[in-house]
C-alpha cells in the first residue's frame, strides 16, 4: 500500500518482480549488510583496526588452537585483528565504490547526453576521446594515472572513476538516441524548450533505470578495482584496512597464518556477487523483456 | 567490406594518434619537474640535468612531441632509465610470454567457459543449469589475485602439483627464439622445454581465466536460449533433427555473432588481469616488468610498455571488429 501510494502502481509492480527474484534478495541482503557494517563500524569492531599488539601477532580464528574470542577471525602478523579490520575496510570499499561511482556518473551522464542530443562533432569529439580511453585495459589505465598522480587511497578513487567514465557516456549516449525521437521530446521542442532543458529535464529522468543498473554493477567493479590497485601496492597504502592492501599483507605470511590473506578475499567476494546479485535483479525488474 | 575497412582503419588510426598524445604526458603531467620525479629526491642536480637533456624536457613541448613521434615510428622507444637496456628490446622479450599466458588463459576461458553455456542452455532450468549459472556469477565476482593466491597455496604449496613461478625451471637452459617458449620449444624440437613450460602456465592461466570464462558462459548460455526459440529451430525440430544437431549445429552457429564479440572484448580484460596475475605467479611478461617501471619511477620504461599493451589492444579490437562485421552481413551495411 505505502509503494502503492508513494510510486504508483507502476512501482509497485516492480517491487514485486523484485521481491520475486530470490537472487536479487539475496544480493540485497548482502549489500544492506556491507552498508550496515560499514556505517557501524566504530560499534561493530570489538578492536581498533591499527593497533599493533604483538604479543597477540599470528594468532588463528577462534576455532583453531590456540585461537580465543577476543580476536574471532584471528591475527595478522603485527597483531591487529582483522575482524576489525574488515569491518572498517567494509567503510573504505564504500567510500571507494560511492565515490567513484558517482564522479563517473557526475562526468559521463551530461557527456553522453550532449553527445547523443546535439550530435556532430561534439558526438565525434566526446566519443573519439572516449575511444582512446577505451585503448588501454582498464587496470593499466588506472595504473598510469596513480603513477601520475602518486599511490594512495584518494588517487586510486580517481583513477577508478576515469576508467570506469566511458561506460557511463556510451550508455548514457544510446540512451539519448534513442529517447531523441520519441514524441514528448519533439512536443517539447516544438514548444520552444531549449536544449538543456529537454535533455536534463526531459530525457534524463526518463533513461535513469538503465543507469541505476549500471552503477549498481559500477560499485562492484569500483570495489574490485581499488582491491587490486592496492594489492599491488598502487592504492591504499598502511596501516589503512583496505582489504586489498589487507591482502597483500598477508601475502608474505599465507603458510604461518593463511587466515590473513583469506577474510579479505572473502569479503572482497561477498561484496562483489552482492552488488552483481543487486544489479542482474534490479535490470530484471525494471526491464521485464530481458527476462 | 572495403568502405568498412577503411572506416574502422581510420578510426584505429585516430585511437592510435590519441593514444600516443596519452603516453607522451606520462611524463609531463608529473608534479613537479619531471626529471627530478623520475630520479628522486635524492639525486645530483648534475644527473637532473642530464636526464633534462638526455630526454629533451628542456626543449618546447609540441617539439617534444615531434621528436617523440620521430622516434616512435622508427621503433625507438628510448632506454630504461633502471637498466639502461633499450625498452623496445625489453618489450620483445616480455610481450610474449604475457600473450603466451594471455592466450593460453583465453583458450581456457572458451573451451569451458562454450562448452558450459551451451550444455547450460540446452538443459534450461536443470540442476545443471543452476550449478552453471552460479558457478559463472561466482568466477565473475572473483577477485582473481586472491583466486591465484590460493591456487598457488593450495596446488603449489601444500599440494605440490605445479611451479610456483617463473616459465620454466631456474636450472634448465633453453635459448628462446621468439621469447614464445611453447612455440619455440616446439622448432627446437624439445618436447622436454615444452611440458616444463606448459606446467608452469597452468596455474597462472588457470586463475587468469576465471572471470572471462564466466563471462563466456553466461553470453553462450543467454544466446544459445535466444536462438533455440527462434522459427528455424522450430523447423528444424518438425524435421525430426536430434537434439544434438540442432543445439551444436543450428542454435549455436546462429549464436555466434555476440559470443564472438564477447570473446574478443575479453582480451582487454586478459590483458588488464594478467598485469595483476603476473606478479603472483612472478611471470616474466609485461606486467611485472610494468609495476616494477611504476615503482622505480622509471618512466621512459612505463611510457614504451604502456604504448605497446595499447597498441596490441588496439590491434585485436580492430580484427574482432573485422571478424564480427564478416560474419555478420548486416554490420556492413
Amino acid at each position: 500500500m505505502i509503494v502503492h501510494s508513494l510510486f504508483g502502481p507502476e512501482g509497485e509492480k516492480l517491487l514485486k518482480r523484485f521481491l520475486r527474484n530470490k537472487s536479487a534478495l539475496v544480493g540485497l541482503a548482502i549489500v544492506a549488510c556491507f552498508i550496515a557494517t560499514a556505517l557501524l563500524a566504530a560499534l561493530i569492531a570489538p578492536h581498533s583496526p591499527i593497533e599493533q599488539i604483538l604479543n597477540d601477532r599470528l594468532t588463528p580464528p577462534v576455532w583453531l588452537t590456540h585461537g580465543n574470542w577476543s580476536y574471532p577471525l584471528g591475527t595478522d602478523d603485527l597483531g591487529r585483528c582483522i575482524l576489525s579490520r574488515l569491518i572498517y575496510g567494509a567503510r573504505i570499499s564504500l567510500m571507494i565504490g560511492v565515490f567513484s561511482v558517482g564522479a563517473s556518473i557526475l562526468l559521463g551522464l551530461p557527456l553522453g547526453l550532449l553527445a547523443g542530443y546535439l550530435g556532430g562533432w561534439v558526438d565525434q569529439v566526446i566519443m573519439r576521446i572516449m575511444d582512446i580511453m577505451l585503448a588501454l585495459p582498464a587496470i593499466l589505465l588506472a595504473i598510469v594515472i596513480v603513477a601520475i598522480l602518486g599511490p594512495d587511497l584518494k588517487n586510486a578513487m580517481i583513477a577508478i572513476g576515469i576508467v570506469n567514465l566511458p561506460q557511463y557516456v556510451r550508455l548514457m549516449r544510446a540512451l539519448t538516441l534513442r529517447e531523441r525521437t520519441k514524441e514528448y521530446v519533439q512536443a517539447s521542442r516544438s514548444i520552444g524548450s531549449r536544449p538543456p532543458r529537454i535533455m536534463f529535464k526531459g530525457i534524463l529522468p526518463n533513461t535513469l533505470s538503465p543507469i541505476i543498473v549500471q552503477a549498481t554493477m559500477g560499485i562492484a567493479t569500483a570495489v574490485l578495482e581499488a582491491a587490486a590497485l592496492s594489492f599491488i601496492g598502487l592504492g591504499a597504502q598502511p596501516p589503512t584496512p583496505e582489504w586489498g592492501a589487507m591482502l597483500t599483507d598477508g601475502k608474505s605470511y599465507f603458510i604461518k597464518g593463511w587466515w590473513i590473506m583469506t577474510w579479505p578475499g572473502v569479503a572482497i567476494f561477498l561484496t562483489v556477487l552482492g552488488f552483481n546479485l543487486l544489479g542482474d535483479g534490479l535490470r530484471d525488474a525494471l526491464d521485464p523483456k530481458s527476462l | 567490406m572495403s568502405k568498412v575497412l577503411s572506416k574502422r582503419f581510420v578510426s584505429l588510426l585516430v585511437t592510435l594518434f590519441g593514444l600516443t598524445v596519452v603516453v607522451f604526458s606520462i611524463v609531463h603531467l608529473l608534479p613537479g619537474d619531471p626529471a627530478q620525479v623520475m630520479l628522486g629526491e635524492r639525486a645530483t642536480p648534475s644527473a637532473v640535468i642530464q636526464l633534462r637533456e638526455e630526454m629533451g624536457l628542456d626543449r618546447p613541448l609540441l617539439l617534444q612531441y615531434g621528436s617523440y613521434l620521430g622516434k616512435l615510428l622508427k621503433g625507438d622507444l628510448g632506454r630504461s632509465l633502471q637498466t639502461r637496456q633499450e625498452i623496445s628490446t625489453i618489450i620483445s622479450e616480455k610481450f610474449p610470454a604475457t600473450l603466451e599466458l594471455t592466450a593460453v588463459a583465453l583458450f581456457f576461458s572458451i573451451l569451458v567457459g562454450m562448452s558450459a553455456g551451451v550444455f547450460a542452455a540446452s538443459r534450461r532450468n536443470s540442476f545443471f543449469d543452476s550449478a552453471v549459472m552460479i558457478g559463472a556469477l561466482t568466477g565473475i565476482s572473483m577477485p582473481i589475485f586472491w583466486l591465484a593466491l590460493i591456487l598457488l597455496y593450495v596446488f603449489g604449496f601444500q599440494l605440490n602439483l605445479f611451479p610456483i613461478t617463473g616459465r620454466l625451471p631456474a636450472d634448465l637452459t633453453f635459448k628462446p627464439i621468439t621469447y614464445f617458449i611453447l612455440f619455440d620449444s616446439l622448432i627446437s624440437g624439445r618436447l622436454d622445454v615444452f611440458c616444463k613450460a606448459l606446467h608452469h602456465l597452468i596455474l597462472p592461466a588457470l586463475a587468469l581465466s576465471t572471470i572471462p570464462m564466466a563471462i563466456i558462459a553466461r553470453i553462450t548460455r543467454a544466446a544459445v536460449i535466444e536462438t533455440l526459440g527462434e522459427d528455424f529451430i522450430r523447423t528444424a525440430r518438425a524435421k525430426g533433427l536430434t537434439e544434438k544437431v540442432i543445439v551444436l549445429k543450428h542454435a549455436l552457429t546462429t549464436a555466434l555473432i555476440p559470443i564472438l564479440t564477447v570473446i574478443g572484448l575479453q582480451f582487454g580484460l586478459l590483458l588488464g588481469g594478467a598485469i595483476i596475475t603476473e606478479t603472483i605467479f612472478a611471470w616474466p611478461g609485461m606486467g611485472t616488468w610494468l609495476l616494477s617501471a611504476v615503482n622505480s619511477r622509471d618512466y621512459p620504461a612505463v611510457q614504451g610498455g604502456v604504448l605497446a599493451v595499447g597498441l596490441a589492444f588496439s590491434l585485436v579490437n580492430l580484427a574482432v571488429d573485422l571478424l564480427y562485421s564478416a560474419v555478420d552481413p548486416r554490420i556492413r551495411k
